[in-house]
């Protein structure tokens, strides 16, 4: 559109307010309410635009993939599909060489890609790159195409003066590229969703990663890597870091180095596949490391009594920690009598103990959830938690009567709360509607499995709740903290993508 | 002599309002010009802004005159970090609960007078009016019209694609 280009727009009397405070108007907006300003007046185009495209998404091929979603759409109809998807990513990468404008308003670039190695679609990516001048933020996700050298080397020649968070599928082919982009303040080397480049990961070449993360020691304050590819770094190279996501990896093998050395960490997020016990007996050994932590996320573990005794010894004195995410599994050789049976007491037992924890991520993991079991849990909640995801898993639930009402009960004591998530892998019978009619007035984000709403507020019904629609599926899959408007919130949901598809 | 940490305001109507200095100097503006005359007995002409909508400013910062000593203090972790997490308070809510025309002249008056706290919460409310709204909720909302030629409307559905959370 050519008004981004050329403003026209003077304020008319109808709207009011000054554009300096439309502007302030639109900064409090989530990206949706953003984009609904775009077609209302050329004036709020003109404000929405930065707003809306600060961050755009390329997309090759269709998502979901014909093969993950089960679709049964006919080949024709994915076909037509497709062509129009093609033909509107073909129109955005026109429109953004056209367009200098709306090129340098870009400052974070997604690519979703779930195509074929297309070269034509490459090129484009390439050309359209190299006129967006201010791409901080690079995300490639997705199976194919890969991030080719063409298209690396367009980022580091148009934006790599200001590019600080590289984003890349952990494949032999990516790993080298990322040290040529420097100096980095976040690199992610993720999951591939293909699990043919995943299996690489298994080899010992990764020597690569240890080079990337060399090249940025210098600013790299954010480092999140699939596999084990850290064990190759110099410890140096990591001491900046504030925030470490080790996602899988086959080994902990010299973390107690990192616990020891890293003492500006303060985010920690460990899924572990392997190595809880490890991860256990070094806090065990070491229960006051990691001083500053704020945010600990420990997904894959078990919680076995030994353990949550040493997890709890080691979380007790950290009183900065505001975001708690433990996702344990269900240990199936505990006999759960009582309420209390299977429930990793020692580490409810610290929650009321941490001053500053106001998000909190909790795994239910029994074979069967009563009423006296949830009445036992409610008791050591924190009431100011501001943000609480549950995941249920429990083999037999709905059947008891009075549970779904003693989860209200628990919820509605949370009168800070302003996000709640439910995943189970069990079906909850009518949960879901009595948590929604009797949540916190404080509530505004409710998600239940892939189920995610805005608590909307009618100033005229003098803040009564009203239901919006649910997010897509698309966005609670790809969702970055901008979609939550609170980077804690995605800091929670972070990794249970799955579990939320799972329901 | 009158009190001296109290001073009067005059609105544009000729309303006059004897107001603390504390609860005045929430405003950037005011506060520099109280600076600027030294003490004086003067009244200080606020001439954009009505009886009115003074009332309401000033009920405002007078409710809100011991926020920033809270505010003050060292800030944990960064608020960049939480984005959009400061929530618009019950008291201020039932503050804005008025017309749609004396709330933006509270807005505007806020930004003339450089009071941020209220102009930033006057814009969380206007946000969250439009929250959840389509774009013609919203030209209703703000008796806007759409301005948009018929070309223009044909890029917008375009964009709107790109845009779309697919």
């Amino acid at each position: 559109m050519t008004t981004a280009d050329a403003p026209r727009s003077e304020p008319k009397d109808s709207l009011r307010l000054p554009p300096e405070i439309w502007r302030l108007v639109v900064q409090n907006l989530s990206r949706e309410d953003a984009r609904s300003l775009l077609s209302v007046c050329t004036l709020f185009h003109e404000l929405a635009v930065p707003s809306v495209f600060s961050h755009v998404t390329v997309r090759f091929g269709l998502w979901p993939p014909h093969d993950w979603s089960g679709d049964e759409n006919d080949d024709t109809q994915q076909s037509k599909e497709l062509r129009r998807s093609e033909l509107s990513t073909c129109e955005l990468l026109f429109h953004i060489l056209r367009t200098p404008s709306f090129a340098r308003v870009v400052k974070k670039l997604s690519v979703r890609a779930y195509g074929e190695e297309d070269v034509f679609e490459l090129y484009a990516l390439k050309e359209a790159i190299l006129v967006m001048t201010n791409i901080a933020s690079f995300c490639w996700e997705g199976r194919r195409p890969l991030p080719t050298a063409l298209v690396l080397d367009a980022l580091a020649h148009s934006s790599g003066h200001v590019l600080c968070e590289l984003s890349l599928p952990s494949t032999v082919s990516t790993w080298s590229y990322a040290a040529k982009l420097q100096p980095l303040q976040a690199l992610t080397l993720h999951r591939p969703d293909d699990e043919c480049d995943a299996l690489l990961l298994s080899g010992s070449a990764q020597v690569p990663i240890a080079a990337a993360v060399e090249a940025n020691e210098e600013t790299l304050t954010r480092l999140t890597l699939y596999g084990d590819g850290i064990w190759d770094c110099p410890l140096r190279s990591l001491l900046r870091l504030q925030e470490l996501e080790l996602i899988l990896p086959i080994s902990l093998n010299g973390f107690e180095h990192v616990m020891a050395q890293c003492a500006e960490l303060r985010y920690l997020t460990l899924d572990l596949k392997s190595g809880s016990r490890h991860f256990v007996r070094m806090v065990q050994a070491h229960p006051t490391t990691l001083p500053l932590l704020t945010a600990f996320k420990l997904l894959g573990t078990n919680a076995d009594d030994a353990g949550s005794i040493a997890l709890a010894d080691f979380l007790r004195d950290k009183k900065n920690l505001r975001m708690l995410d433990f996702g344990w599994l269900r240990n199936e050789e505990v006999v759960e009598d009582g309420p209390e049976g299977g429930l990793p007491l020692p580490l409810l037992e610290v929650l009321p103990q941490l001053p500053a924890l106001e998000v909190l991520g909790l795994t239910v993991a029994r074979n069967r959830l009563t009423p006296a079991t949830i009445r036992f849990l409610a008791q050591y909640i924190p009431p100011q938690l501001s943000a609480l995801m549950l995941r249920l898993e429990s083999r037999v639930f709905f059947e008891v009567n009075g549970a779904a009402e003693e989860w209200t009960n628990l919820v509605a004591k949370l009168t800070s709360l302003r996000y709640l998530h439910v995943l189970n892998k069990a079906l909850l019978g009518d949960v879901k509607r009595k948590l929604l009619e009797n949540h916190p007035r404080s509530l505004e984000l409710f998600g239940y499995g892939c189920d995610m709403r805005w608590i909307g507020r009618d100033l005229s019904g003098h803040g009564s709740p009203k239901d919006l629609p649910p997010w897509p599926l698309a966005k609670v899959t790809f969702c970055t903290a901008e979609d939550f408007g609170c980077a804690e919130w995605e800091w929670l949901f972070r990794y249970h993508c799955l579990d939320a598809l799972a329901l | 002599m009158g009190d001296s940490n109290r001073l009067t305001l005059v609105a544009s109507d000729g309303g006059k309002f004897v107001v603390d200095k504390e609860v005045v100097q929430m405003s950037v503006l005011l506060k520099n010009m109280i600076e600027d005359l030294g003490e004086t007995d003067e009244s200080i002409p606020i001439p954009n802004v009505t009886s009115p909508v003074l009332t309401k400013v000033i009920e405002f910062c007078e409710n809100h005159r011991t926020d920033a000593a809270r505010t003050d203090g060292p800030n944990v972790d960064g608020d960049d970090a939480r984005m959009r997490t400061a929530v618009v308070s019950d008291w201020d809510r039932q503050f804005f609960d008025v017309d749609q025309d004396l709330m933006f002249e509270i807005i505007v008056a806020a930004n003339y007078l450089d009071i941020k706290s209220l102009v930033d919460v006057g814009c969380k409310v206007v946000a969250d009016m439009i929250k959840g709204k389509s774009p013609q909720e919203i030209r209703d909302l703000f008796d806007i019209v759409n301005d948009f030629s018929p070309e223009e409307e044909a890029a917008l559905r375009k964009e709107n694609e790109w845009a779309n959370d697919r």
